[in-house]
């Protein structure tokens, strides 16, 4: 008996699992897929989300028309925050925004209207640690040097709470460095002028913008500057030797675990870097399709060879894996939290 | 480095990058006449078709394109006082006044001869300013930034007409809107009412296209005539603006190296150029009392001053990697795409790829100049077109502009508020130029300052460059008032038993 109504399911579940692949691919023929893009046009979002859009209808059933759309505000929130509420709930619209969004989300910043725990999450593009470099003339030549000299050293910022004030901070409060982020800066080039005309020691933001966009400033002729510490557990990466990894500098120095939780915090949202995400009610089925071809488009060899001459390693992730770091930011406990918020407002 | 020159342009002339670079002016044309778009959302907007070019392909694409959007912005400026582009806000002041007068032609003749002067004078000044751009670039920090945006707010007095008083009020309307937002540092709300949408301030080109395009659109709707209160005469005719640009050629390159200035430093807007320009048009003229009401001079300044910054622009995104400009910010990015790398080795390697962008801008605006010229008698005929069948599409262009800006309907409702504005201050005699001059400025005075004094404390005001640009601000305060002064008083001897 047990057997037949084994063979029954399986026979079931064997006829039902085209159906859903039919029903998505029923649906998505003939229509379109809008991917609303949180900043304007020639961001790295932006160019992300172009890069794999001209090949994501090959990997959807049905393969709908690809319309991106930017709506910039906000930070991103904006777009976040209108296809959480006011968009169409059936797959049709997605939007393209900043994983920085949830940081503030856990921050209880006002502006935010949306529940990250709540989107289905698709996809991201990069996993990202962040770090922080100075000046050759800045007076130190690696971190333990830095924290055992006290020598303030003045990095350019953009916004408080941003990453590039996150970072100095953080390392501040846990290993008592002494960093001095300057908010204000209105863009990555204008945060690294003021390194290269010397207005300021250094900066911090991602490695990968140091290792790509950034390289001149660590080799060749025009080198001014050096990693001083990367977030997380460490690179293989020439720029990295002797360079230490803050995860594993923290244990190594028995830091508590709420201090390493801090830093994890910190690093999180770089981790799911570029994420693609659908509003809350999309039937199961679609959510699932949309992220096996996110992941397909990913690799796909087009995409793969435009990333590549563009300096770009793409690391790309899963939904579900996204959804987990989500939960887990969200999950920071109140007390760690508040420890956050404190440290931001002090700056 | 003359081998590099050469090989630059000779790789413009090669059969599919010439191409390519038609086809780019062609979409700027288009681009530069639909108020709103813009040219970095343009720009950005073709970054997915160079993925598969070489850089010089795709760098003809782009600058070809970018080249012609501040050329072509300025023909709507003056025929229907809607800017095309942000750069072209300037141009209307004294275009608009010119097409009513039934000069439209004239004005686009001499927008478009000082905007090729300006693009020329910028070009070239990169290729010169290549030896000595690192010192240069390096040597504007916050402090300086700071003293120039105090230069521009000083500025406001010569953009205000006839009435001083309200024309320094505007100005500081403009500066007080310009704190709407997520301030710099802390991230705090001020004046967004709980909107998103206000976050970032407000959109500039939503502003200035509500506030000068509404109340010609209803000046119109109310006079119910065409554009042109009189009919277009010799002197209103192109050939007359052409001539007036070489007539008036001191003034037209002096405005270019004030564009070409303003687009080297990186982080101080290319809108504020043409706004200097024009404040120095007006200033450098003993008799002033034509400018607002259709003096060419008012277009000579702010159409060389536009195309000279592009030349200009392109200096620190090569050599630093640090855009000069929004639509240069957006050129980063097709770096970044072409797998090049902005830094020293633009100016070593990659020279000869570098000296064909400045060639690409020569040659970008000298093809759209002689098209437009062969154009330019139709297009101005348009203002002779019963206004009743034009109010209709300026209508739609002008709400288009503000939802292209950002493709959020909360940009057109910038566009009618500040028409609405716009409509009360013509209605008063309060003036525009000084409101928009301050929206501008805004967030670069309150930005720097604050590094300014996080970095250097209060020492920052005695830095060489911030003294100098200080006492070049008092001379731009007193100087009008000291030649009023002198005048009256030549005069006065002038006339006996006076």
């Amino acid at each position: 008996m047990f057997r037949r109504i084994l063979f029954l399911m399986a026979g079931l579940m064997l006829l039902t699992s085209p159906a859903w692949g039919d029903a998505v691919a029923d649906f998505y023929k003939g229509k379109q897929l809008r991917i609303v893009v949180g900043y304007g046009p020639g961001g790295t979002t932006d160019l992300t989300t172009r890069l794999v859009a001209p090949v994501l209808h090959k990997y959807i059933p049905g393969s709908p028309r690809i319309v991106v759309q930017n709506k910039a505000g906000g930070g991103s929130a904006l777009a976040a925050n209108t296809v959480f509420n006011n968009e169409r709930r059936d797959g049709t619209v997605m939007a393209a925004i900043s994983s920085s969004l949830v940081m503030k989300q856990a921050r209880g910043v006002a502006g935010i209207r949306f529940d990250g725990r709540k989107f289905n999450w698709v996809a991201s593009a990069f996993r990202a640690n962040s770090a922080c470099a100075v000046r050759l003339d800045s007076g130190v030549s690696s971190f333990a040097e830095a924290v055992k000299t006290k020598k303030q050293l003045i990095v350019s910022s953009f916004d408080k709470g941003g990453l590039s004030h996150l970072e100095p901070i953080f390392f501040n409060a846990i290993f008592g460095s002494n960093f001095k982020a300057v908010t204000g800066f209105p863009s990555g080039g204008a945060q690294r002028l003021a390194v290269k005309n010397g207005e300021v020691n250094g900066f911090c933001t991602t490695f990968q913008t140091m290792a790509s966009t950034e390289i001149a400033m660590f080799e060749g002729e025009g080198k001014c500057c050096r990693v001083l510490i990367i977030a997380g557990e460490g690179e293989d990466h020439p720029l990295l030797e002797g360079v230490p990894a803050a995860e594993v500098l923290a244990k190594e120095q028995g830091k508590s675990k709420d201090e390493i939780a801090m830093l994890r915090a910190m690093n999180a949202a770089n981790q799911i870097s570029i994420v693609h995400t659908l509003p809350p009610g999309v039937p199961k089925d679609r959510v699932e399709a949309l992220r096996d071809a996110f992941a397909k488009a990913y690799n796909d060899p087009q995409v793969q060879a435009l990333a590549k001459k563009q300096n770009r390693n793409l690391q790309p992730r899963r939904g579900d894996g996204v959804a987990k770091i989500v939960e887990d930011l969200l999950n920071t406990p109140k007390p760690l939290m508040d420890r956050i918020k404190e440290l931001i407002d002090k700056g | 480095m003359l081998e590099a020159f050469i090989t630059g342009l000779l790789q413009v002339f090669d059969q599919t990058t010439f191409l390519l670079m038609v086809v780019g002016i062609f979409l700027g044309f288009i681009v530069g006449i639909l108020p709103g778009i813009g040219s970095p959302g343009a720009v950005a907007l073709m970054l997915p078709f160079i993925f598969e070019m070489d850089p010089v392909q795709a760098f003809a694409f782009l600058l070809g394109m970018y080249a012609v959007t501040g050329t072509t912005g300025d023909i709507t400026s003056i025929l229907f006082g809607v800017p095309g582009e942000v750069v072209s806000t300037a141009t209307i002041i004294d275009g608009h006044p010119m097409a009513k007068k039934g000069e439209a032609g004239r004005a686009l003749g001499a927008a478009l001869m000082s905007s090729l002067v300006g693009a020329i004078v910028g070009a070239f000044s990169l290729a010169l300013a290549i030896p000595i751009v690192t010192p240069l670039v390096l040597s504007f920090k916050s402090p300086e930034f700071f003293s120039l945006a105090i230069l521009g707010i000083c500025f406001l007095a010569a953009l205000s007409g006839d009435n001083k008083l309200k024309g320094v009020l505007a100005g500081g309307l403009g500066l007080v809107l310009s704190t709407v937002g997520l301030d710099y540092q802390e991230n705090i709300e001020r004046y967004t009412f709980g909107l998103v949408h206000l976050w970032e301030g407000v959109g500039l080109i939503a502003a200035a296209v509500g506030l000068f395009a509404v109340p010609e659109i209803v000046e119109l709707w109310v006079k119910g005539s065409a554009i042109a209160e009189t009919k277009v005469g010799k002197l209103g005719g192109v050939w007359q603006g052409v001539k007036d640009t070489f007539i008036h050629i001191g003034l037209t390159v002096r405005c270019s190296m004030i564009g070409t200035f303003f687009g080297l430093v990186p982080g101080v807007s290319a809108a504020l150029s043409q706004w200097v320009s024009y404040a120095h048009a007006v200033q450098s003229t003993r008799d002033r009392s034509g400018f607002g009401k259709g003096d060419v001079r008012g277009v000579l300044g702010p159409g060389a001053a536009n195309n000279s910054g592009i030349g200009a622009a392109m200096i620190p995104t090569v050599a630093f990697g640090v855009p000069g400009s929004a639509t240069t910010a957006i050129l980063l990015g097709a770096f970044i795409i072409q797998g090049l790398q902005p830094g020293p080795k633009m100016l070593t390697e990659h020279l000869a790829l570098t000296f064909s962008f400045v060639w690409l801008i020569v040659i970008s605006n000298i093809i759209t100049v002689a098209l437009c010229l062969m154009f330019l008698k139709h297009l101005a005929k348009i203002t002779q077109v019963r206004g009743s069948l034009l109010i209709p599409s300026l209508f739609m262009l002008i709400f288009l502009a503000g939802f292209a800006n950002t493709g959020s309907y909360f940009a057109m409702a910038t566009t009618l508020v500040f028409g609405v504005m716009g409509v009360i201050m013509v209605n008063h005699g309060w003036p525009r130029p000084p409101l928009v001059l301050g929206l501008v400025l805004g967030s670069l005075v309150e930005r720097n300052l604050f590094i300014s004094y996080e970095i250097y404390g209060l020492w920052f005001l005695t830095r060489p460059i911030v003294m100098v640009t200080f006492g070049v601000a008092l001379v731009v305060i007193f100087l009008p008032g000291l030649q009023d002064w002198m005048a009256k008083r030549a005069k006065l001897q002038e006339e006996p038993g006076a």
